[in-house]
């Protein structure tokens, strides 16, 4: 047996007795490839997640939501930092990983390319997109790689305090008045597929999930979870008085699950490889703030090497 | 809102107004700022002041025949009746300019909320000395960035200048005393004097020499503010009068 047989070998058994992998032991190369590229499109969507949300900081109707609101970013850019370093423990610079985001080499979420153009859609985003995040997330939490497992629970913890509050937003909406339960209504229906599709697409057409279902860099197969998610949402939003977004979703009682319509793979495809209708703006505000602070930067490094020179 | 409020409460609404405002310019940086570390932080100071604003504000309402809540201070209100202090209002301009805007309001802040604690009415009191917690952080974090700020390059260290010269034209307002009871005109002055000794020191971080700035402008306690805080509010204030009467 070779050296690297027995290494593999050894590796799996560690993975089938639902032990962790951590930074310094033997992995495969394809087994690191796979989790960096995970993790870092996590980070990442974690960093532009703060956009579509931060455009409605300053908008907030309430001084009470105003300070959730901010709460929750101010969540979501350090989950960013937390995947940044759990990246980094298998070798992905931060300084590389951001630098691929504001050159748009990066993927993240496409949910975080699309407009938020009312109040209701910080509820969705909230409530949809981070209720399909939680439910990815809380798979993942069982995943093999221990620093992305330990960051997993943390993260789990504040998203769902993430997604109750865009519950709340948008339930107080949906009691409000008309035009609150129209703003509401139009959120959930422009919000629902692209959270479906935060899934990815079925396994029978990615790559990537046969194997990372065996090494635990994956825990569910995409479709298994996405209907997990339909399943939850579904009734939640009948009981707001909310039309379910999807004229097709019907109750299947051989399934005990919810059926819903099909989703276009096909724009999916075009989203990841061309972005989402906001794409320009949100790598554009990444990358001013980036050129913009250089200035600030360098003269925290200059005071830095000063003060260690004196010591 | 009666007379007899404005005279014994309303110093509640100029604290709450500073607050406020204040809190509305850091959380424009949201995304915004030079690291995602700095971004968190700004965030952090943001939702201190929102919440400070939001405690002040219902502590006013409680006795208010007129604004039966925070949010109607907040969201109700026309630029000519808020009474912030003109420094806060100002835009953030770069880094640079944000951190001599906070490193002067928090000083002075901290200095007021110092007297605060002295005060006769418990409630008072003790909202003083939480609130001063936070802000003594707030203070640290922008003396902490004016010393690298100050100290580091000759374009921060210019930065930093230019950022005082647009501020300091509105620190002669901060010597306005506030109008409340328990704070004496001699308690006001040994308040303003600590706070100036403070400025100095301030300065210093990047050598800069207040006596070049000629203006002193000020009315912002009086209802008399620059064209900055009528954008600012029509922003912020747009959804909340658009559906009035509401729940959010």
């Amino acid at each position: 047996m070779s050296v690297d047989h027995a290494e593999l070998v050894h590796f799996e058994g560690t993975i089938n007795q639902g032990l962790s992998i951590e930074p310094d032991d033997w992995m495969p190369g394809r087994y690191r490839q796979s989790l960096v590229r995970m993790i870092s499109q996590h980070a990442h969507s974690e960093i532009m997640g703060m956009y579509p949300e931060a455009n409605w900081i300053s908008q907030a109707p309430s001084l009470r939501r105003k300070i959730a609101l901010l709460a929750k970013i101010q969540d979501e850019a350090a989950h960013g930092l937390y995947l940044y370093s759990a990246a980094e423990t298998l070798g992905a610079q931060r300084s590389k990983n951001e630098s691929e985001l504001r050159n748009g080499r990066a993927k993240y979420s496409n949910l975080m390319d699309n407009a938020a153009t009312s109040w209701a859609d910080v509820g969705a985003i909230a409530w949809l997109g981070d209720g399909a995040g939680i439910v990815n997330q809380v798979s993942l939490q069982d995943n093999s790689y221990g620093p992305y497992a330990r960051a997993l629970q943390r993260i789990c913890q504040e998203e769902s305090f993430h997604q109750r509050q865009g519950y709340e937003i948008i339930a107080v909406l949906a009691k409000g008045s008309a035009a609150q339960k129209e703003m509401a209504q139009s959120a959930i229906d422009r919000w629902w597929i692209p959270s479906l599709m935060m899934f990815g697409p079925p396994d029978s057409l990615s790559s990537h999930s046969e194997q990372s279902l065996r090494w635990r860099i994956k825990c569910e197969p995409n479709e298994v979870l996405r209907q997990r998610f339909v399943d939850d949402l579904v009734p939640q939003i009948v009981d707001l008085g909310l039309n379910l977004p999807d004229e097709t979703i019907k109750w299947n009682d051989t399934r005990q699950s919810y059926d819903y319509g099909e989703i276009d793979w096909q724009h999916f495809k075009d989203l990841v490889s061309k972005g989402g209708f906001q794409r320009a703006e949100r790598l554009e505000a990444r990358t001013n703030a980036w050129y913009e602070g250089a200035w600030v930067r360098e003269a925290a490094l200059a005071r830095n090497n000063q003060l260690r020179k004196a010591s | 809102m009666s007379s007899a409020e404005c005279s014994q409460n309303f110093f509640l609404v100029n604290l709450g107004d500073d607050c406020l405002i204040a809190a509305q310019r850091l959380s424009e940086w949201c995304g915004k700022a030079p690291t995602t570390e700095l971004d968190i932080a700004l965030i952090n100071l943001s939702i201190d002041l929102f919440g400070q604003a939001d405690e002040f504000y219902s502590l006013f309402s409680e006795s208010s025949s007129q604004f039966k809540s925070a949010d109607m201070l907040a969201f109700e209100r026309d630029a000519s009746e808020f009474t912030n202090c003109l420094l806060v209002e100002q835009p953030n301009g770069d880094f640079g300019r944000t951190i001599c805007k906070t490193a002067i309001f928090t000083t002075w802040y901290c200095e007021v909320l110092t007297l605060l604690q002295e005060s006769r009415h418990v409630t008072i009191s003790s909202i003083a000395t939480k609130f001063r917690k936070e802000i003594l952080y707030h203070k640290e974090f922008s003396l902490h960035w004016l010393d690298c700020l100050g100290n580091g390059t000759g374009e921060s260290r210019d930065r930093i200048k230019q950022g005082f010269s647009w501020c300091y034209r509105f620190v002669e307002e901060l010597r306005i005393r506030l109008d409340f009871s328990d704070i004496t005109a001699k308690k006001w002055t040994e308040c303003i004097d600590r706070f100036e000794c403070e400025l100095a020191k301030i300065f210093a971080y990047a050598d800069f020499d207040s006596e070049t700035i000629a203006q002193n402008l000020h009315g912002g306690r009086d209802g008399a503010h620059s064209e900055h805080l009528t954008h600012l509010l029509s922003e912020m204030q747009a959804l909340h009068r658009a559906h009035p009467n509401v729940a959010w």
